[in-house]
């Protein structure tokens, strides 16, 4: 009876993974076009966010209910810091300030919407999400330098202690 | 080791287990394996085939696990259907499946004879409804029934034949009961 246990539960996990392969397609396709936008240099955060993408999907249990919010939240960032980047050219020492400040509004506004998930309860789909969020924006925003790194912080920043805050609160 | 679940508490840990929560797949397997192996053996019989069918059945079920909806019905249920599906692949697999009727399964206790009686009220009903039918969807339906052998006609005439009877035989009962 173990024997059958095992391998019953052996199938379960391989059925999960097989669900949630699709999932790469979107970090794929994101990875793709921020490699395009940004060069190669961004495909380790790319693979990344596959990963997590797959993963999530895999774990469920309220992991993979953000999903969904992560990739919008994530391809808005990313679609909206490249736009800014294709208008006003590439982020140099001239206009660096600009991108900082842009990259903050848009992180403030992504961890914003993730805080209020949080708030609700949903912590789980919010942390999920809010990593999600991270790594898509961090395709457009790591090449732009530091304040890509802002706006990936503020992403988390403003999010997190909602996060925590609310998971203390059931706790 | 089998653990009594009420329906609910079953439904909940299959939609559990579908979500992926792993703390719900021994709740699962414990209350349904007794009863898959239960089915299993009466389609296959003893022996390795019905460890093999038990098994098969038990993969489908929790691969399957995700898409369990309970406003369709119960878990057990869909669960026993899964179950019986994968029998009948080792069966055919085995080239054992014969054209007859297949046996009925059922692993309630005997029905009682209030039940009995109701259920022998209605095939009565059914038979008189049927007679109203014309010779040719009378002869289609019992066909379908396994109460007379099929025509000798393509699957595919036999098959609109059946649904053309099938249509009348429902309009005939609702006329008739309501």
């Amino acid at each position: 009876m173990d024997e059958l246990r095992a391998s019953v539960r052996r199938a379960y996990e391989r059925a999960r993974i097989r669900q949630a392969l699709p999932w790469a397609v979107p970090g794929l396709l994101l990875a793709g076009l921020g490699a395009l936008a940004n060069g190669p240099s961004v495909l380790p955060v790319g693979v990344v966010l596959t990963l997590s993408l797959v993963v999530m999907h895999w774990l469920g249990n309220g992991w993979d209910a953000g999903l969904r919010l992560g990739l919008q939240l994530g391809a808005v960032s990313f679609l909206a810091l490249s736009g800014w980047a294709l208008v006003f050219g590439a982020c140099g020492s001239t206009c660096s300030s600009r991108c900082e400040l842009f990259c903050l509004a848009v992180g403030a506004g992504a961890g914003a919407s993730l805080a209020r998930v949080a708030w609700i309860g949903e912590t789980k789909q919010a942390t999920g999400a809010t990593w999600l969020t991270a790594w898509s924006a961090g395709l457009a925003c790591l090449p732009l330098g530091w304040s890509g790194l802002v706006m990936v912080l503020v992403v988390v920043g403003v999010s997190s202690p909602v996060i925590v805050g609310a998971s203390l609160r059931r706790a | 080791m089998s653990r009594p679940l009420a329906d609910d508490a079953l439904d909940d840990a299959v939609l559990r287990v579908g979500a992926g929560d792993r703390t719900a797949f021994d709740t699962v397997y414990d209350a349904v394996v007794p009863k898959v192996r239960q089915l299993v053996g009466r389609w296959v019989g003893e022996g390795p085939d019905r460890d093999d069918a038990t098994q098969r059945a038990m993969i489908a079920v929790f691969e399957n696990a995700h898409r369990y909806r309970p406003e369709v019905g119960r878990a057990l249920p869909w669960i026993l259907a899964v179950a019986g599906w994968e029998a009948r692949t080792v069966l055919r697999r085995r080239g054992r499946l014969r054209e007859a009727a297949l046996p009925e399964v059922s692993i309630c206790p005997e029905p009682s004879p209030e039940r009995r009686a109701s259920e022998h009220e209605l095939s009565r009903a059914l038979d008189d409804v049927i007679g109203t039918l014309s010779p040719a969807d009378q002869e289609a339906v019992l066909a379908a029934l396994e109460r007379t052998p099929r025509p000798e006609v393509s699957p595919a005439t036999f098959r609109k034949r059946l649904q053309r009877a099938l249509a009348r035989l429902q309009a005939a009962w609702e006329s008739s009961h309501g």
